[in-house]
């Protein structure tokens, strides 16, 4: 996790650790001991009250026949105060691990927003009659004392429903944290919603009867779909809307059946219902025709910020109703959706991030549906290759394999997390995970231009907007200083930083603000290039951005990943302008919009360099603002001998720099300064005018502004917020010079 | 042997290579694979840069192509099989070694924090009747895109300098010696 000042960057935006808290009433301090451990048998419930089959499992030589109970394996779910718990119990059922897991997740307002995780991998399982528990030392995604973590849960009998599950967590040796009663939940340990589309000609593989060729005795024949085999893993896959058939034009394709990567991934951006750059446990399978590179299948989203959301199987290359092709295309089909879950190939493991062992001679001895049967290969003497795959493959994952998939991080398994094969977050803090259930009626949005020059402040525009057609009624507080937004940087070295604004204000004024048909959306800029923790932009290279903010409900509205470019300096002017800007009190002065501070003197001397110096250089215009701005208003100091000194007005100067900054910005929207500042530098200059004695120039100074941004086709509705602050500006002016 | 021309596609001053295949000069037990060694061999006058089995070389899903194949009687008895997917390992500086005139390396045996892999045609093909059987090996450098050396997976490193050793490697398309390997 990024640090900041040496705290995690989580640490410093999330609430109260959820496993921390005062005991609940009835909670005793814990002293009692852990009782011998009882390892527990596979009981292979068959009985039917799972949801879902159970398949390919190897009794064991001490299986309890005589006990009735029911095996307890699944997920249990509960909730304290604003805090949810997802745990999955894995100690019993089909292939058990002898482990559990959970997520926690945090409720606010209308959004659902994911906290942490942590696994037990090792617990101490103890079994009475009555009771089973579960204990041990937790490894948490976030830092926390309460470390130690008891799952009991009440045996009942096999026609008895399941009974809640209690976890404590504990701040060893036995100081109770907090508790959560979490009931029984489901037999899978996580459910994924498939949406299965094809393209016109592509046949859907349906099923395979696994005793249709010759296969281990431990396999036990079985027919088995898709979803079915991920059930074997205890995965849920549930079909998300009715398949449908996709037109390839659709895909801007013509007559060929030949799909490219970037083909399908646009065809899973028009044609999965679902998609969203988010994270969510739902993935689209694509049955298509052809891939240009002649593969079998291809879980294709592995290169953009939000991953492993789609795959496609290629049915030219798979295609056949014999028994050993429809064989083939259940692996097929499994393997790609098990790229979605960030499952590499048995021979990549070691290319993870962070690297996982390999399995017996370097993988390739691997039985698992992640391996090629061509490429099989166990250690000597045994023989390899596709029939001794097959020969021996029990229609499986391998062991460490089932354990991501059950129990693997929240974020590495999640589709649209982790980057593929990456355990490292694509933007780090928790902060910026996605709510994954938004009821807020919100959507912000984070904009800038996608590249700035060496030292050219970073301004950012935000946007707020209803996603509700009743309309949303919140606060309108969207620059950072206000303290609800809160804004991201992942600078190009992967350190990731939170914006602390120089001058945090207290937005403590009611500022309610109906967006609906009329008025859509808010908007507001900030410039961020420089805060508490000094310049964010020094360095060239790409940024990836991403905000947040807390709506009057509570609820969390997470702005999509903004990414931005600083360039290097192209040459020496360049580096000599940019330097000018990105000094400390240069920052500064950006940040106050111009300032006659003594302390800041060398900042301000540098800004005049670049004016005078460098007049033709781009970046220019952001001195000449700094200085126009300031120039345009009377500036009141405390001297040392605690006398109030003004410098008043220069409405001349501030004229004549505002005025350069126009001119070099009505070219087009990216030359000069953004839209939103613009806005500000011309009513700044229609208010030196009004100053300096000349109203009407004043006036046309606003109506030249209410034209320019009319000729850029904006938004009904932010032209109109435009003329309300030209309006604004004309009846301050008249005040002043009444 | 196979001389080599420049990624700008003209004659290269003496720069090729040869494949070779080895195996015990011996009758082979049938059911069991053949032990057969491989080497790259700089045939050449000058230093060459040359890049081993990768991950995706023996299906032709990446460059360096490394193409193994066993035939009996004329007839194709085993080749890779299809490629599943192309997500391959990512190429690395590593991966990418120098080869002095006359000097040689096996291009399926890890060495040096290289990343090769085994051939598995060769290590799991047995034979299953008596006969000769010949094996044969096809290496291809030819492609100019670069995107086809990369790959995807595992660690980025700095695409500029792998960019510039991919340069360095002479394109060509040659064929190893015909080894014939007596099954009984």
């Amino acid at each position: 996790m990024a640090t900041l000042d040496g705290h995690d960057v989580a640490e410093l935006v999330q609430p109260a650790d959820p496993t921390d808290g005062m005991p609940a009433a009835g909670d005793a301090l814990l002293g009692d001991s852990v009782e011998a451990e009882v390892q527990f048998e596979q009981l292979g419930e068959l009985s039917g009250s799972g949801d879902f089959q159970v398949g390919a499992v190897a009794p064991r030589p001490t299986v309890i026949a005589a006990t009735a109970t029911r095996p307890v394996y699944g997920r249990y779910r509960g909730v304290r105060g604003s805090f949810q718990l997802e745990v999955r119990v894995d100690v019993d059922g089909a292939r058990p691990l002898k482990r559990f897991s959970a997520d926690f997740f945090q409720v606010s307002g209308g959004t659902t927003t994911y906290y942490g995780s942590f696994q037990v991998n090792a617990p101490t399982i103890t079994k009475t009659a009555t009771e089973l528990k579960l204990e041990g030392i937790g490894s948490f995604t976030w830092a926390t004392t309460a470390k130690l973590v008891r799952v009991t849960i009440p045996r009942v009998q096999s026609e008895s429903p399941l009974q809640p599950a209690t976890v404590k967590f504990i701040t060893p040796p036995s100081t109770l944290a907090a508790t959560y009663l979490c009931p029984f939940a489901s037999r899978n340990y996580r459910t994924i919603s498939l949406e299965q589309d094809s393209v016109a000609g592509a046949v859907p593989f349906v099923s395979y009867n696994t005793g249709s060729l010759a296969q281990p005795s431990s396999s036990p024949a079985r027919t088995l779909t898709l979803s079915s085999a991920y059930g074997e893993a205890g995965i849920q896959l549930l079909a998300g809307g009715a398949p449908n058939v996709v037109p390839v034009s659709a895909a801007g394709l013509q007559a060929t059946p030949t799909w490219s990567d970037s083909e399908l991934h646009a065809a899973m951006v028009n044609h999965f219902s679902k998609f969203a750059n988010a994270s969510r446990w739902q993935v689209w399978l694509l049955i298509a025709t052809t891939h240009e590179g002649g593969y079998r299948g291809i879980m294709f989203d592995d290169s953009d910020a939000f991953q492993r959301q789609g795959a496609a199987v290629f049915y030219d290359a798979i295609k056949g109703n014999d028994a050993a092709s429809q064989r083939a295309q259940l692996r097929t089909y499994v393997h790609e959706i098990g790229h979605a879950f960030n499952l590499l190939h048995s021979w990549q493991k070691n290319l993870a991030d962070p690297p996982q062992p390999l399995g017996p001679n370097g993988g390739l001895g691997d039985l698992s549906w992640m391996n090629y049967a061509w490429k099989y290969q166990p250690p000597p003497p045994s023989a390899g290759g596709e029939a001794a795959y097959w020969a021996n493959f029990a229609f499986q994952f391998t062991d460490r394999e089932l354990a991501h998939l059950r129990h693997g991080l929240y974020k590495n398994v999640i589709m649209g997390a982790n980057a593929f094969g990456k355990g490292a977050a694509e933007v780090d803090p928790n902060l910026f995970d996605d709510p994954i259930a938004d009821a807020s009626g919100l959507a912000l949005d984070l904009r800038a231009e996608a590249a700035f020059e060496y030292g050219e402040p970073v301004v950012v525009e935000l946007k707020l907007a209803t996603t509700d057609l009743r309309g949303s009624e919140t606060h309108s507080f969207l620059h950072p200083k206000d303290d609800f937004v809160t804004i991201a940087i992942r600078q190009p070295s992967g350190r990731v930083l939170v914006y602390r604004p120089l001058m945090p204000r207290c937005a403590d004024e009611g500022r309610t603000v109906i967006l609906n048909a009329a008025k859509p959306a808010v908007y507001d800029s900030a410039y961020i290039g420089y805060g508490r923790d000094g310049l964010y932009f020094e360095t060239p290279g790409e940024y990836a951005l991403r905000a947040q903010y807390v709506a009057s409900d509570g609820s969390r509205v997470v702005s999509p990943v903004l990414r931005l470019r600083v360039r290097p300096p192209l040459s020496q002017a360049d580096e000599r302008a940019g330097e000018l800007l990105m000094g400390s009190e240069q920052g500064q002065l950006l940040y106050l919009l111009g300032s006659d501070a003594p302390s800041l003197q060398a900042g301000n001397e540098a800004l005049e360099e670049l004016v005078e110096e460098h007049s033709e250089h781009p970046l220019a215009v952001y001195a000449q603002m700094l200085k126009g701005v300031n120039a345009g208003r009377d500036f009141k100091q405390l001297t040392s001998d605690k006398e109030l000194a003004v410098r008043e007005a220069e409405p001349q100067e501030s004229i004549e720099l505002l005025s350069k900054v126009t001119d070099a910005s009505r070219s087009t929207p990216t030359a000069g300064v953004d839209d939103i500042t613009l806005n500000l530098v011309m009513r700044r200059t229609a208010r030196a005018q009004a100053r300096a004695g000349d109203p009407e120039q004043a006036e046309a100074v606003l109506d030249d502004m209410v034209g320019l941004f009319e000729s850029r086709k904006l938004k009904p509705h932010v032209l109109r917020a435009i003329r309300e602050q030209a309006q604004r500006t004309r009846e301050a002016i008249a005040e002043l010079t009444s | 042997m196979a001389a080599a021309t420049t990624p700008g596609g003209g004659a290269s001053t003496g720069a090729a290579v040869a494949v070779v295949l080895r195996a015990p000069d011996r009758v082979h037990p049938r059911g069991q694979p053949a032990a057969i060694e491989v080497e790259v061999r700089n045939v050449g006058d000058a230093d060459i840069w040359m890049v081993g089995v990768l991950d995706g070389s023996e299906g032709g899903t990446r460059y360096p192509q490394y193409l193994p194949a066993v035939m009996r009687a004329g007839v194709t008895v085993a080749t890779p099989g299809v490629a599943e997917d192309p997500l391959v390992a990512r190429l690395r500086a590593a991966d990418i070694r120098r080869l002095a005139p006359g000097a040689a390396f096996d291009p399926t045996r890890p060495a040096d924090n290289a990343a090769y892999h085994p051939l598995s045609t060769f290590a799991i093909w047995t034979c299953p009747h008596a006969g000769e059987y010949q094996y044969v090996l096809g290496l291809s450098t030819a492609s100019q895109a670069v995107e086809q050396w990369l790959g995807r997976l595992g660690p980025a490193e700095d695409p500029e300098q792998l960019r510039e050793l991919i340069a360095h490697i002479p394109r060509l398309m040659t064929r190893s010696n015909i080894l014939t390997i007596r099954v009984a």
